[in-house]
């Protein structure tokens, strides 16, 4: 099995990883957000900041970026053909999930600043 | 020699007659590219009402509006039905309903089950 092969394999397996830990996550979070009783910001605050919640909610953003990223990058190379347009909607869909993610660490990180 | 078959070719997308299976890709697919758009306005709302009370009272009196609400259900409807896709996925990982009938089958329940979870959520969120 060349590298290649093995990057495939390895997209695969963490799209899947992935894909259960954001199952659980939004089971959680639907139950948690159906219990809790959220009536201000500080309510809602208090809620998110809880060390659980916030990293189960770091991981659950990192997860879904991450697959978003393997399925676009499935979809990129299944239709755009000419190769350097490809490589350029690579780079477009790359840089805007990184952007999501910056954005995530930094709404995460003023949360509890 | 028989003269061969003068068989049908299309290749015009709007003629190319889809199986279930193909359709819940497809579908899949689409959700799924959709959803990863959402994470903009859903990024917002999440920094907006986290930010201050004033942010939060602003997206609180943002959900309560009929056109983002709608968007949330169609969000809603595109997670469930890519969710339930995926499950179907891990099932076919698994060799479990890989055999054409059942693929077929699990095809139109997932369609129907999203269908399902779209209704009742329309029912929580639309007026």
């Amino acid at each position: 099995m060349s590298g290649r092969h093995l990057a495939g394999l390895r997209g695969w397996l963490w799209q899947r990883l992935t894909a259960l830990y954001l199952l659980v996550y939004l089971l959680l979070a639907a139950v948690v957000l159906w219990r809790a009783e959220i009536r201000d910001h500080a309510d809602w605050v208090a809620l998110l900041g809880q060390p659980a919640v916030s990293v189960a909610t770091a991981l659950g953003l990192a997860a879904v970026l991450l697959h978003g990223w393997i399925g676009l990058r499935d979809i990129v190379i299944d239709y755009v053909r000419p190769a350097p347009l490809r490589l350029l909607v690579h780079g477009a869909v790359l840089l805007s999930l990184l952007l999501l993610a910056a954005w995530s660490g930094l709404i995460l990180v003023r949360l509890h600043a | 020699m028989s003269p061969p078959r003068a068989q049908p070719v299309f290749l015009n997308l709007w003629r190319i007659h889809f199986p279930l299976p193909a359709l819940l890709s497809i579908g899949h697919r689409l959700a799924g590219a959709l959803l990863v758009v959402a994470l903009w306005p859903a990024l917002w709302l999440l920094d907006r009402s986290l930010r201050d009370p004033a942010g939060f009272e602003q997206v609180v009196g943002l959900l309560a509006t009929w056109p983002v609400r709608l968007l949330l259900w169609l969000m809603l409807w595109l997670l469930a039905h890519h969710l339930l896709a995926g499950l179907r996925y891990l099932l076919l990982d698994l060799d479990i309903a890989v055999e054409r009938q059942q693929a077929r089958l699990t095809a139109g329940m997932v369609f129907i089950a999203g269908a399902i979870v779209a209704a009742v959520a329309a029912w929580g969120l639309l007026p």
